[in-house]
Formats: C-alpha cells, structure tokens, sequence
C-alpha cells in the first residue's frame, strides 16, 4: 500500500494529506467516538466478564467514568461524590454503619463493597437492580444520598465544555443520561481485585502466600463444620444468591422481599463477596458487627431463628486458635494492589 | 499507517457527493409512478389507495373526572364516604393498547406507552393501520418487558413517556415505574379541611392490570387523518374501599393491600365517552 503513495513528491504528498486531514476530521469526530478498547487484565483463576453489547470498555469512557465517579456535581449542593461512600482503601466500602448522604441524613443499610463489582448480576443487598449501569440512578435520586436528579446532573454537566468533550470522545453524544450511566459502569468494572495472598498461593503457585494459620483456616472454610463455601463460593466467594443468614428473629428491614414482595423473601440479603473483608468492616447489611472476629460468634451461634433462616445456619463450635485461623484466612482475601491501585485513583 | 485509510474515507466521501445528483424519483415498483431509472426516492411514490393504506396517528381522548366534574388539583373533593380530600398529584400509565378487530383478533400498537397527567385530553398512542374496530385493550401499568427488562429512563430520550419525569415515576432502587403515583391530602378530624397527606405510588409487575373496553359504534379508522379512542376516567374509583382516614401511604412493597386495592380500582375506572 505504501508504494502507491511514491509517485509523490514528500512535499506535494503532505499537502495533500493534509488537506484530506483537513476535510475529515470534522466529520470524523462527529460520527464515531474514539474507540480504542480497553482491555480489563483479568486475573488468573477468574473469568471474564459480560460486558454489555452496548457499553464496550473503551479508554475514553472508562476514564470519563472515572471523572464521573469523583465528581460531587452529581449531588444537589455539590458536597458528595461516589467516592464519597465507597473508599478505595476499603474495598470501595464506606467504614460508617451508614452513609452520610447530603446535609449529613443518614442512609439505611450499609454501602456495599464494589470489587469485582463486573461480575455482579443483581445489585445492592435486595437485588432490585438487574445491571450496573441501572445502579448508577439510584444514588444519584435517593434522598438521603445525592437527593438530586439525574436529567438536572445532565444539566450541569452540559454546562461544562471540558465534559461535552468527554463524553463526546467517549460515546459520541453530548451529556445525557445515556452516557452518564453507562460511563460510570465501565469505570466500575475495572475494579478487579483478583492478587490477594489466596489468589498467588492458589493461582500463581506462590506456596508460601498463605502463613499456617491461614492454611487451617482455609480447610475450616471450605468444612463442611463451618460451611462457609456453601454461599461464599466461587472465584468471587457469593453465590449470587439472597439468604437470611440468621440475623434477626425479626426484620425491620425485609431485604429482598421488599423487591419481591414473597414473605418467603423476608430477611434475605444478598451473599457479599468476601474480598477484601479485611477492610470493609462493619458487616451485614445494616452494618451491625463490628469485626471479623464477631462475625464469626455470629455463625458459631446459629442464627437467631427466622422461619426464612437458610438451613446451613446452625450452631457450631470452634476452639479460638480454629476462630483466629479462620480469621488468618479470610485476611489473605485483602488485595493490597487493588487497595493501592493508581488507575482507580483521580 | 494511518494516512492511507484517511485519504481512501475521503474519496468515498467525494464519491458520495457525487451520488447526490443521481436522478430522483419514485423508487418503490409498487407504487403507480414507480421511475426506474430513479436512483434515489425523492418521497413522493403514490399508491392505489386500496393496497397500502398508510398508517394513521391514534391517540386516546380522555376526559378525567372526580365525581361529576372534570379533574383538577386545586378542587377539594368530597368522597362517597364523606371524608374530604385534595389531590397534588395522580399520574398513571397506560400501555400495550391492542384494537379489537370486528373478528375478534387483536392487533397490538407497537410502543404504546402512555403517561396520563391532570390537565390534558389528548394523548398519542402510536399509529395504526386504518380499518374497522370493535374495541380496545389496553393495561394500566406497564407491560413486564418494558418495566423489568433491564431499560430504564436513561435509555430513553427526553420527552418518551418512559423517559425521566418530574416527579418521577420510576423507582431508581428497585428498576421499576410507578404505574400509579397519586398524592395529596386528607382531612381525618371531619373539620372539612384535609389535614393529613397520604402518598401512594404503586408499581410492580404482579400490578398491571389489563382493562378492555367494548365500542357501541365500530370505531372507523381512516386514511388520512388521526383517529381518536373517546374514554371518560372517572378518577374517584380510585378510592373506592380504600379507608383514607386509617390507611394513607403505600409504596406498594410496603403496604401491598392498599396498592393492590388502588389497582383493581384503577382497572375499572375507564368507560366509553
């Protein structure tokens, strides 16, 4: 192809690609965003993620997400961001009970971890949103979050030449609600944490990742005396799956039934994925306890007795040197480069 | 590498440019004045009116009464039990309007969402082949596919009844519309003045509830102009045995009985005008 273009003096021959840049730049620019894929390094041992047909990872719209997820625009007074609740450092959890949403109201239930959030198939603790890009309205409209709108976000941002940029480059469209989701949700599925201790020593042939203690742990959680495995399975360790894991006798909060509106359904919350529990504290879904530590008296006590009560849930003992193991275990779930990494930084 | 596409886009811009001039005409063979040497439709093709009768704007033409008077927010109304309320807000959806056929079959209007608002009569339901019609179906809600099927607002351009509204009617954290959202207040002391609010937004798929409503007179679809389906809602079905005064608020999941009372309330609140 190269040779064709020898017939050309250089001079005359960058002439006339320049005025052919000239001619076409406008145009391309307008009819497609820049495409450049960007490719999520998937970890050994993990799969790859359904990435919807409509929200292809590109360079542009993962960084715009990422602007998107710092930007305390998307709040009524401009006072909180998404970061603002879902810190890096833990995990993208908040370490409140609950969030302080604008003007300091206080949320309900306690804000979920996001890594691995791509692998995600129903959203927070009652499943009542099938997709991540969907996630992304209910912050921004809740009340005792953001308390704002999304056509008004759509608003000031369209207010914002260096963002009709942005999301022009990302998905060719000027700022809408459209973009503004589907940005936010690329930038969230980069959060693969997959290099914990128990990733190098299970995946990476890393024998000495795990300390002794660990190691015991390890075969305490996947006993059939704790039964830990039976929900936290997987490369993500969630069935994806809601159990009332026996919290209450009665729930104030009726978790995914609120969604489903089954009385079957009623203190079921979803199965977290246990990475980076190390750092995510407090648990449960309204953040009730405080460590690991009583976590685990939590599942040694057999839950409090409802009739929705997933029959793994029952009383079982453990010598403390067995608790502290398992304790060691669910440690080696922390991911330091995930919790450090650059790229998910402003 | 990247010079020779750019250059080669450009000569197939040119050559586009140039297609422009080609002849225009009619470039439909079924039309009458079908031009083949045409290259390019200039939108003028003319059929034999009997073989493609074009499609025709339908809409419904409602008028929202409380009582015997027509609607409105700024009326305090009084209800058959004797307590008086005021409304602020009642906005409800309609959608998956099917035409009755004089046969019986149903033809079903593609993307019939509707959002009925205090204050307007006119709504446009979609289009519709012209023909004769005895009747019409159509939900109060939204059909599961568009409320659960993973779209929301945001995929919809401004101004789509299922776009954002203000207020809203969709529920961000549970993926869903509200069908019906009706708000406002309520006087529970009998001193005639409403004291109290009450909010009562129902959504979910188990709700919808499917209303079908019988022509006296075929409804005649023509050609040419916009079609109207005459309906009177009369909104004060609403609350029939829906005790106000003790039970005021529902976001469905949270007092489904009520919801479920306003629903099948809803559902027999239309008839022919």
């Amino acid at each position: 192809m190269k040779n064709k273009f020898n017939i050309f003096s250089d001079g005359l021959k960058f002439s006339v690609l320049a005025i052919g840049l000239i001619a076409c730049s406008r145009d391309a620019e307008l009819q497609s965003p820049n495409l450049s894929p960007f490719s999520i390094e998937i970890p050994a041992g993990f799969p790859s993620p359904e990435i919807p047909a409509d929200n292809a990872m590109t360079q542009n719209r993962v960084s715009l997400g990422k602007r998107l997820f710092f930007e305390k625009a998307l709040s009524i007074d401009s006072s909180i961001s998404c970061a603002s609740c879902h810190f890096q450092i833990n995990g993208f959890s908040d370490p409140k009970r609950f969030s302080l949403g604008v003007g300091d109201s206080i949320g309900v239930r306690n804000a979920m971890a996001l890594s691995n959030v791509a692998y995600q198939e129903d959203f927070f603790w009652d499943g009542g949103v099938p997709s991540l890009e969907l996630q992304v309205l209910a912050p921004i409209e809740n009340p005792l979050e953001m308390n704002f709108s999304v056509p008004q976000v759509v608003e000031r941002l369209k207010n914002d030449p260096s963002y009709i940029s942005d999301f022009k480059k990302a998905y060719n469209r000027e700022p809408d609600a459209y973009a503004l989701v589907r940005a936010i949700a690329a930038f969230e599925r980069t959060f693969i944490s997959g290099n914990s201790p128990f990733d190098q020593y299970t995946y990476q042939g890393k024998t000495s990742a795990l300390s002794a203690s660990a190691l015991r742990g390890k075969d305490i959680f996947f006993g059939e005396k704790a039964e830990c495995f039976h929900c936290h399975t997987g490369f993500n360790f969630t069935d994806n799956r809601f159990q009332n894991n026996g919290l209450y006798s009665e729930y104030q909060d009726i978790g995914r039934a609120r969604v489903t509106i089954k009385s079957s359904d009623i203190g079921r919350f979803k199965t977290p994925s246990l990475r980076n529990i190390e750092v995510t504290a407090p648990y449960m879904h309204d953040g009730s306890i405080a460590s690991l530590e009583a976590v685990v008296q939590h599942y040694m006590s057999g839950g409090k007795g409802h009739p929705n009560q997933s029959p793994l849930i029952k009383p079982f003992t453990l010598t403390l040197q067995e608790q502290q193991d398992l304790i060691a275990f669910l440690k080696s779930l922390t991911d330091e480069s995930f919790l450090n990494r650059q790229s998910l930084q402003p | 590498m990247f010079r020779i596409p750019i250059t080669f886009l450009c000569l197939i811009f040119l050559f586009l440019n140039t297609a422009c001039q080609k002849e225009k005409g009619c470039t439909d063979p079924k039309a009458l004045n079908y031009n083949p040497s045409a290259k390019e439709s200039d939108g003028n093709c003319q059929y034999p009116a009997a073989i493609s009768p074009q499609p025709v704007q339908l809409n419904f033409h409602l008028h929202q009464h409380f009582g015997t008077p027509e609607f409105d927010t700024a009326t305090q109304y009084l209800l058959p039990s004797g307590v008086k309320i005021q409304l602020s807000q009642l906005r409800f959806y309609l959608s998956n309007v099917r035409l009755i056929n004089l046969d019986g079959t149903e033809i079903l209007i593609p993307e019939s969402w509707i959002l009925v608002k205090p204050g307007i009569e006119t709504f446009p339901i979609g289009t519709v082949t012209p023909g004769k019609f005895k009747g019409v179906k159509f939900l109060v809600g939204i059909d599961s596919a568009s409320n659960s099927g993973g779209t929301s607002p945001a995929d919809r351009p401004a101004g789509h009844p299922l776009g954002f509204q203000s207020p809203s009617m969709f529920w961000s954290w549970a993926s869903g519309y509200i069908f019906v959202r009706m708000e406002g207040s309520v006087d529970t002391t009998g001193t005639g003045t409403p004291n109290l609010s009450f909010v009562c937004h129902v959504g979910s798929n188990a709700l919808k509830r499917e209303v079908q409503i019988n022509f006296t007179d075929t409804l005649s679809v023509s050609s040419g102009a916009e079609s109207f389906v005459h309906l009177k809602v009369q909104l004060d079905k609403l609350f029939d045995n829906v005790n106000l005064k003790v039970n005021r608020n529902t976001h469905t999941m949270d007092n489904l009985p009520l919801a479920t009372q306003i629903v099948n309330n809803a559902a027999t609140m239309f008839s022919e005008e």
